[in-house]
């Protein structure tokens, strides 16, 4: 029987000594070690000759990458995947892509995959609806949101108000180059327009005071002090103005719409 | 029969070890896989955990010279070098390698000296490998200043290697700009802005920089004039604006004299920026 | 043979850990709140004045990476105020598209913005 336990525990120890065992992606990611976990699903792709099975571990392979909040590697694994477009893993494909391109901020793309989503797999499965709506939102097409939410609204399961409370009334974006040229036209007004009243006030109030500083210095005799800093400063501040009152309103178009998206995906 | 059925056991326990074992030819097909779709990351993390999986001498060189490019890959320059390290003489073409890439990742350092060590360690190169020695050490010492070892070197580039001859001549360009190179003093920068603000960056070259220095300090001066001339030396806008006036005029003289260190520091700054860049490039093209 | 085994353990395991979508529904309501929360705002009355409402009005087109109000908050920490005031100065006046033309490329970073720090000008004088 000796011989028997010896051959044994030689071979015992033989295989022991094995590290990583790449085929096991699933329990590392259960065990929370994503990194490893998209190695093994590498490593498994990479094996295999099956397309299937190099989408099922490429799949994985962008899961670990969620969990871990990359969504650009995320989106580098899905984009890898090859198999006919009406196969029903490129459904769950497809769903990733345009939330990992929605988390990624890229919204165009997001909304890009959202229309191959609808042509393919049909216009009503209601995760993909709402990330239609939350794209256009996010791209500033807030009537357009409004239209596809009323449409869908049994989908949804959404009330009429409930989709007005969303906007709140509000359809349009504000157009940064009209509250450039508002401002440069009469200085304060661009910011204004682009909902910052005080921010429009203090720059118009500056610059009329610079006005009439000027003019009273000149008017005194102060060629110097009232047409070289006077102009400047006015300069300054109505060049600036202007150009602040272009990003105020691409702030305020910004904070909008995170707002409504914010109110929608509280309301699912 | 006791020793028979052993022995069998063994046979066939040690054909599936053995199977386990030429896991390192597929190891090194993921490795190369992972470079193929750059995934570096993943390539360093992986080979970080099979390092200890496989104990002969030639795969752990060949371990820690794809750890070295690697993270070469990434930037992580002091990790890349410590790899490189590593990388022991089982096969040649890793160790010379790995010594061109160390000594790059020390050109980018500053650090010289070391970098120049590194080539000076490399072993039966290849009639490619020596021009691109002969290159790295061109490019090192333009980067040391030593222009007469540059021309030394220089003469016996071979302009066979097609890869090289864009870079051999790029080097010898840049030797040219920067033995001509005349520095600035920043003593004239600093009378000459003294004398007529703005003129001591007319000096160096910079006419915008030096054209707004004149301006503001006109705009300044004026104002300062004016309120001297109507209201007299004790009157709130000659103060304000005379104050106003000399700090812009010595802040004039002080930043000629400063801007000719930065603008030096920058021409050379520059200028190794490219040398570096005409080392590395046929050195990728060399290890592809 | 091994391409059915395959084939089922796919199936098997991509039930097990498909997709979690409330947990992708947390991902969104998180990503959405991070960008719908509100502004850095700047405390004391005239500095938050100044930084919230003024300093973006007074011309915007700073060419450089660290702005100049910035620039000038380093010089004085690091250089004292002889220095500080007069590196500051000096910098005004090069906070023009004209000095930004004369820049070289070594000296403008990825966003097109001059590379311009206070460590540039240590022992300089």
């Amino acid at each position: 029987m000796k011989w028997l336990c010896f051959t044994c525990i030689f071979l015992c120890a033989c295989y022991t000594s094995k590290a990583q065992d790449w085929q096991k992606g699933d329990s590392l990611f259960a065990e929370g070690k994503y990194l490893l976990a998209a190695v093994s699903f590498e490593r498994m792709y990479y094996e295999s000759l099956d397309d299937k099975v190099r989408a099922g571990n490429l799949l994985k392979k962008a899961f670990c990458y969620k969990a871990l909040s990359q969504y650009d590697k995320a989106l580098e694994a899905l984009n890898r995947i090859r198999l006919t477009p009406r196969d029903s893993v490129m459904k769950i494909v497809s769903y990733e892509k345009v939330l990992a391109y929605y988390l990624n901020e890229d919204y165009q793309a997001s909304y890009n995959e959202v229309l191959k989503n609808k042509l393919l797999f049909g216009p009503k499965d209601p995760d993909i609806v709402c990330f239609e709506a939350l794209n256009l939102i996010a791209v500033y097409k807030w009537k357009e949101a409004e239209r596809l939410l009323l449409d869908n609204e049994e989908l949804l399961e959404l009330s009429v108000t409930d989709i007005e409370t969303v906007f709140d009334g509000n359809k349009t974006p504000k157009n940064p180059d009209k509250a450039f040229n508002l401002s440069m036209f009469l200085p304060g007004v661009g910011q204004m327009y682009a909902g910052y009243p005080f921010k429009g006030l203090l720059s118009g109030g500056i610059q009329a005071g610079l006005v009439g500083a000027s003019a009273y210095a000149l008017y005194k005799g102060y060629f110097f002090t009232g047409g070289l800093t006077g102009v400047a400063l006015f300069y300054t501040f109505y060049f600036g103005g202007a150009r602040y009152a272009r990003e105020l309103a691409q702030k305020r178009n910004e904070k909008d719409a995170a707002t409504m998206s914010l109110r929608l995906q509280q309301m699912k | 029969m006791k020793i028979t059925i052993s022995l069998a056991l063994l046979l066939i326990g040690l054909v599936f070890r053995a199977q386990a074992q030429t896991s390192f030819q597929s190891d090194y097909g993921f490795i190369k896989h992972l470079e193929s779709i750059s995934s570096y990351d993943e390539a360093n993390l992986f080979l970080r955990s099979i390092k200890d999986n496989h104990a002969s001498e030639g795969q752990q060189d060949t371990i820690s010279f794809y750890q070295g490019k690697f993270n070469y890959l990434k930037k992580n320059r002091f990790e890349s070098i410590s790899f490189f390290k590593n990388v022991g003489k089982s096969n040649l073409s890793y160790w010379n390698a790995a010594k061109f890439y160390s000594a790059l990742q020390f050109a980018y350092l500053d650090n010289y000296e070391a970098g120049l060590s590194e080539l000076s360690l490399v072993e039966n190169l290849s009639s490619e490998e020596r021009e691109l020695l002969n290159l790295e050490q061109a490019g090192f010492s333009l980067l040391t200043r030593n222009y007469a070892h540059f021309d030394q070197i220089s003469t016996s580039f071979d302009s066979e290697f097609f890869q090289f001859t864009e870079h051999q001549d790029e080097l010898v360009r840049i030797s040219s700009v920067l033995s001509g190179h005349k520095s600035k003093s920043p003593f004239l920068a600093g009378l000459f802005s003294a004398i007529v603000p703005g003129a001591g960056k007319y000096y160096i070259g910079q006419f915008g920089r030096g054209t707004m220095a004149l301006m503001s300090n006109a705009v300044f001066a004026l104002q300062a004039y004016e309120g001297y001339r109507k209201d007299g030396p004790k009157s709130p806008a000659f103060i304000v604006f005379g104050s106003i006036f000399s700090v812009f005029y010595v802040a004039n003289i002080w930043g000629s004299v400063v801007a000719v260190r930065v603008q030096e520091k920058s021409f050379y700054d520059t200028q190794d920026e490219m040398v570096v860049l005409h080392m590395h490039i046929p050195l990728r093209l060399l290890y592809k | 043979m091994k391409l059915i085994l395959s084939i089922f353990t796919f199936v098997i395991v991509s039930a097990s850990f498909a997709q979690d979508k409330t947990v992708d529904q947390q991902l969104l309501t998180q990503a959405i709140s991070q960008n719908a929360e509100q502004e850095k705002k700047y405390d004391g009355f005239f500095y938050g004045l100044y930084k919230n409402h003024l300093s973006r009005q007074i011309l915007n087109d700073c060419i450089y990476d660290h702005s100049c109000s910035k620039f000038s908050h380093d010089v004085f920490k690091h250089f004292g105020v002889f220095k500080g005031l007069f590196l500051t100065a000096d910098r005004l006046t090069r906070c023009n598209r004209a000095a930004f033309a004369e820049l070289p490329s070594s000296r403008i970073n990825m966003d097109g913005s001059a590379i311009d720090h206070w460590d540039h000008y240590e022992n300089n004088d």
